[in-house]
């Protein structure tokens, strides 16, 4: 079953004294199974925020349909099955965590002792059980940044849709969420996950899908994405500081700066290459492995231009 | 259960604002000063205390009701505390019925002070038992209702300030309702838009001596819960459809 299915959605909004309509989101399709890691990834103002917000029913989409569990997005019942975490969660700042949770969860329906329950757990989960009668106005970024977890996850929701999870957060932190975060992918939560982080996707997304001006330009499985796309890279020095014909048959890609040259290649013809440097006596400085999320991401971008 | 947890929720933000407290103790510092002004006799003095501390407590609810109704929405969708509500399992409905709610809770609460300030001074310092003065402060109440569903309405679309503006003038356009259905005709079907504000002023009246029947406090009841009903649906109405 799809957790999330979005058909053709289609975002304008009208810009200034003009109103200029600007597309946001473009006849986007997305289906995110059940279950699922899903990286959504983009440039700044690619429409990852205005597709959530779509989502929540936060604006009125001009076309397309949002089907959420197998249901409408208009219902609102069905948000009761989502968790959300926004790029920065913004509070109440004269209320403690307790408060905020005990608020958050009537809106869900929760009886008090569920709340109760639920927030203790959830507070010791994030970190901030021995900070949770402080007003929040002594929460640091990265404090209310966990507390937003805390309540994205407060109704035990089928699909977690957080934007920036660790924005604001140290380094540290930063790992601690990415471990629940992956201890929540091993209970069976589906996962809509925005981020600039691409390493941190990398490693918590099963699914991406790449959006740029509003539409989607790439999307499939994580691992078969990066398959598709592995190459090494190789930097070596030529004797006669000439870039060898058979060298320059064998790599996808070359560039030169100064005496060292750098060649890119497939994976599969490693082997190929690194024996005809050795052959065309060059001196290997280094062999790295590429393809990350990140090149996918920037190739695909500038492949469709800024 | 969200309307409930909302109005609460409205209600104790309300309490941990200083402004609510200040009006409070203008309005009672007011109230307690009015018995000694400057009289010719006894009964003057009376009706004077009457008429002043109801007008007073009249205001006074006007200006708490547009004070704590303002910024209620454009707060919250400032500070983007609206995506946290609006993204858990409530309707946009309930989320105004929640606040205006909360709103009225801290009006009744300021009203029930008020009263109960006017009745006792009224007994300490002339000796008299009214009852009345708790039905002109009701009505004082209710008039503060429909201003704040008002307020609600205009805040759906406008900008604190200009909220505020509009809601001055229609509290003025309120109270000369009649004046100005006499003096321009076009406004006759403006004036439906408006209610009678002055048919909650019984200040007057009450000050008097004048009983007044209690049907007559009924159907104000009626009137006003139908104004405020009409501004709070028109406030539903579009805050569903805003972009948020």
């Amino acid at each position: 079953m799809l957790a999330l299915y979005l058909e053709e959605l289609t975002k304008t909004y009208k810009l200034g004294f003009k109103r200029t309509p600007i597309k946001a989101v473009d006849s986007l399709y997305l289906s995110v199974p059940e279950g699922s890691t899903f990286g959504l990834l983009g440039p700044n103002g690619a429409g990852k925020t205005t597709t959530i917000k779509a989502i929540l029913n936060l604006i009125k989409i001009d076309r397309g349909r949002i089907r959420i569990f197998g249901e409408d997005h208009y219902n609102y019942q069905v948000r009761g099955k989502i968790g959300f975490l926004p790029e920065q969660p913004y509070f109440n700042l004269s209320l403690n965590a307790l408060q905020t949770l005990n608020f958050y969860g009537q809106l869900f329906r929760m009886n008090q002792s569920e709340i109760r329950k639920r927030s203790f757990h959830l507070l010791e989960e994030v970190g901030l059980e021995e900070t949770s009668h402080l007003p929040l106005s002594k929460y640091s970024k990265g404090m209310l940044q966990r507390l937003g977890l805390a309540l994205a996850l407060l109704n035990n929701p089928s699909l977690l849709i957080l934007d920036e999870p660790t924005s604001g957060l140290d380094p540290v932190g930063q790992v601690e969420i990415r471990n629940l975060l992956l201890k929540l992918k091993k209970e069976g939560k589906t996962i809509l996950l925005s981020s600039h982080l691409l390493t941190e996707v990398e490693k918590l997304c099963d699914q991406i899908a790449i959006i740029h001006k509003g539409k989607l330009v790439l999307s499939g499985l994580t691992e078969e994405l990066l398959r598709e796309r592995e190459k090494v890279k190789i930097h070596f020095k030529s004797p006669n500081k000439k870039l060898p014909a058979s060298i320059k048959k064998l790599a996808a890609k070359t560039s030169q700066d100064g005496a060292v040259f750098t060649v890119e290649t497939p994976s599969s013809k490693t082997n190929d290459l690194v024996r005809e440097l050795i052959k065309q006596r060059c001196q290997i400085i280094s062999i790295k492995p590429g393809g990350s999320l990140e090149e996918i991401f920037i190739e695909t971008v500038a492949g469709y231009g800024n | 259960m969200a309307i409930k947890a909302i109005s609460l929720y409205t209600f104790q933000e309300i309490l941990r604002r200083r402004t609510f407290y200040f009006l409070i103790f203008l309005l009672f510092l007011l109230v307690i000063l009015i018995p000694n002004l400057p009289s010719f006799n006894i009964g003057v003095k009376q009706q004077l205390f009457l008429d002043f501390s109801l007008g007073f407590t009249s205001l006074f609810l006007a200006i708490l009701a547009t004070a704590l109704s303002t910024n209620q929405l454009p707060a919250d969708i400032e500070r983007k505390i609206i995506y946290q509500i609006l993204s858990k399992p409530i309707k946009r409905s309930e989320v105004i019925i929640g606040k205006y709610l909360g709103v009225l809770i801290s009006l009744f609460i300021s009203a029930v002070i008020a009263s109960l300030a006017i009745f006792l001074l009224n007994f300490v310092h002339f000796n008299r038992w009214q009852p009345a003065i708790f039905w002109g402060v009701t009505l004082g109440f209710l008039e503060a209702s429909v201003l704040s569903a008002f307020v609600f309405l205009i805040s759906t679309l406008a900008t604190p300030t200009i909220t505020v503006l509009l809601t001055i003038t229609f509290y003025f356009i309120g109270h000369a309702r009649e004046q100005l259905v006499e003096l321009f005709a076009w406004f006759k079907f403006l004036a439906l838009l408006f209610p009678s504000l002055e048919s909650f002023n019984l200040s007057d009246p009450l000050a008097h001596g004048v009983s007044i029947p209690f049907s007559y406090y009924g159907l104000t009841f009626v009137y006003g819960l139908l104004f405020s009903t009409f501004y709070l649906l028109a406030a539903i109405l579009i805050f569903n459809q805003r972009e948020l």
